[in-house]
């Protein structure tokens, strides 16, 4: 029997009913928005989220896992003054360009059809630069650049002699973000969505048997860093978030959903992480033009 | 507000641009490849022969060949009706490959391959040792020691996966500083951490060298081997010993204690005495199968200084057989011969 994976294995979760997400989405409207977000300021965000994670790397397993999975995000979006004149009074509407950081931290606890156990953890850092290219008073698309390091490990608990894998990458790649303003039930909120694909890169790999006693020990350090494309690797990220206004504050709640795959063949390894995300966060805004 | 007609055609121009970026990410988003999970036994021994085939390292040192096993023993695993007459029938599959490293584990079993020290005579009896060692001999490090009559030192290390601390080993070696030489005994030690090979095979040397070669599969044919790599030994900056040391070896010294006589055996200060050495000169990685059942095999293989595989166990310069007259006269006579050695110099 062939098992197929949906990427979307969180909802395959018998635990979460979309009753559940019904019921939580109008808690969050109750929230009494007031206001959104403006062009000009920085914001910064916290996220919490759960979800699932599907992990596979024959390096040490033929099987698949899966199993529940956490992220924690947290990460800051502002405005930039590139090709403004040095000026106190600047039109919110004259800003184009805008720079958003973000660090994650994503443990998995992933199990086999088997009952094996596959611990997973990475910490991911960004920094992507994007230029306005579409702007409209209800909605905006920027597309931009963004680089990324990332690293973690795999730890396979019944594997006695190579019982982790490490993932260690730089990436550069392509990314789009875009928000629309719109009022429901009298409640303005803003719905913004972030898409990233790592083009071209550095990743570590070891070849295709070679224990990390060889490398680590031994220093055994050739063919251990590979040029990475979208052929050999594809590292994609989407956000798609809700973000609430809270009355009376300079702030926002929001939620999102959180879709992320790596998957690499280096040395005839196949690694793949693809995961499914929702989270809730809050946003906080300062004004900085 | 109205928006003016240029920018509305300017924003849809950049709206075509985002959409095909947005296209390129979900198409990413979109695909990967099924993996077959089922346990019939078919399956699991595809799935088993498979990962041997890609990553077993001994193929053709050893002359097996893996597609004619795959041949004879498809065909029997179609009669299994059960897990257990699976698991016999794999079981001896890979033992067609007469490796100690390769092991089959189960909840309820190991099988295993232990006729390179289960076909030969132990050359060891542990109530003997105890004899040697009394009582009254110090642990450290997982190393037993201490002076035996005659000014000769004793160091018993049953097993390299017990850790060795450089603060236990100073100690040890001063200790020892006035004997006229040392016995390492590391009768039916099966191995263990190779980290600590190295940490105890540097207190011995006084300048650095080559003790061996490793290669590593680069990719799933038989022959894909890395270019050698090789293995330094650089001594200790602290205390060393350098006089004259006895190792006491028998069958049962396996894969990290086989390494420790292959690199001891090179420097000018040290005898092996006993019985030839185990093997095990694969370095040995763990996978899966689709019931849970895990599977070890070697993956990488080691070589001495001259280049030559390690895998089929290391003479000793001098072979001391234990026999069971002598376990009777209650004599272990391989500490003995070394004794004598020691006390000749």
């Amino acid at each position: 029997m062939i098992r197929k994976y949906n990427q979307f294995v969180f909802l395959e979760n018998p635990y979460i009913k979309s009753s559940h997400i019904i019921l939580f989405v109008f808690w969050i409207y109750l929230l009494q928005p007031i206001n959104a977000q403006t062009r000009d300021q920085k914001s910064v965000y916290w996220q919490l989220g759960v979800g699932n994670t599907y992990l596979y790397d024959n390096y040490l397993s033929p099987l698949p896992h899966t199993g529940i999975s956490v992220l924690f995000s947290n990460g800051n979006m502002k405005p930039l003054k590139w090709g403004l004149p040095d000026s106190a009074k600047i039109s919110f509407d004259d800003v184009k360009w805008f720079s958003r950081c973000n660090y994650s931290i994503n443990p998995v606890y992933g199990q086999s059809s088997t009952g094996s156990t596959l611990l997973y953890g990475n910490i991911d850092l960004r920094k992507s630069i994007l230029r306005q290219i579409v702007s409209d008073p209800k909605y905006h698309i920027s597309t931009g650049a963004f680089a990324a390091l990332s690293g973690g490990g795999r730890y396979s608990i019944h594997n006695g002699n190579n019982p982790a894998s490490l993932d260690a990458m730089f990436d550069l790649g392509i990314t789009v973000f875009s928000d629309y303003k719109f009022t429901f039930w009298k409640k303005s909120m803003i719905v913004s969505y972030q898409g990233s694909m790592a083009m071209v890169g550095l990743a570590f790999s070891p070849e295709y048997a070679e224990s990390y006693y060889e490398i680590f020990y031994l220093s055994n350090h050739k063919n251990i860093i590979k040029f990475t494309n979208p052929i050999n690797k594809q590292h994609w990220r989407q956000q798609l978030s809700l973000n609430i206004p809270i009355s009376g504050r300079k702030s926002s709640f929001r939620v999102s959903y959180w879709n992320e795959g790596r998957i690499s063949l280096f040395n005839n390894i196949r690694t793949r992480v693809l995961s499914n995300h929702f989270s809730v966060g809050y946003i906080s805004y300062f004004s900085i033009l | 507000m109205r928006v003016p007609y240029d920018l509305k055609r300017k924003n849809y121009y950049h709206m075509k641009q985002t959409a095909f970026l947005l296209i390129l990410i979900f198409s990413f988003s979109a695909c990967h490849e099924d993996v077959n999970e089922s346990t019939d036994p078919q399956n699991i021994f595809e799935t088993l022969w498979s990962i041997l085939d890609e990553k077993y390292c001994f193929f053709d040192a050893k002359g097996v060949d893996w597609d004619q096993v795959h041949d004879e023993y498809a065909f029997r695993v179609d009669t299994c009706k059960n897990s257990d007459s699976l698991l016999k029938v794999l079981g001896e599959m890979i033992c067609i490959l007469q490796d100690g490293h390769v092991n089959l584990y189960t909840a309820h079993d190991l099988i295993r391959y232990w006729k390179w020290f289960e076909d030969y005579d132990p050359n060891f009896d542990e109530s003997l040792q105890r004899s040697y060692l009394g009582t009254n001999y110090q642990i450290a490090s997982g190393l037993k020691y201490k002076i035996i009559g005659g000014n000769v030192g004793y160091i018993t290390y049953n097993s390299f996966s017990s850790a060795v601390s450089d603060a236990g080993l100073d100690y040890i070696f001063k200790y020892f500083d006035n004997c006229r030489g040392i016995i390492i005994d590391v009768r039916d030690n099966s191995g263990g951490d190779l980290s600590n090979v190295n940490k105890l095979a540097c207190r011995f040397t006084e300048k650095k060298f080559i003790c061996g070669y490793i290669r590593h599969k680069t990719g799933p044919g038989h022959n894909d081997f890395s270019e050698p790599y090789p293995i330094y030994l650089e001594p200790y900056e602290g205390k060393r010993y350098t006089k004259k040391v006895v190792i006491l070896t028998n069958r049962m010294c396996y894969s990290a204690t086989n390494t420790f006589v292959t690199v001891m055996r090179q420097l000018p200060n040290v005898i092996i005495m006993g019985d030839r050495t185990g093997g095990g000169g694969g370095f040995p990685i763990s996978s899966m199968l689709p019931n849970g059942w895990s599977v070890r095999f070697s993956s990488c293989p080691t070589y001495d200084e001259k280049y030559k595989l390690t895998e089929e166990g290391i003479e000793p310069d001098s072979t001391v057989y234990l026999t069971k007259r002598d376990i009777q006269r209650e004599v272990d006579v391989i500490i003995e011969t070394a004794y004598s050695l020691l006390q000749k110099i």
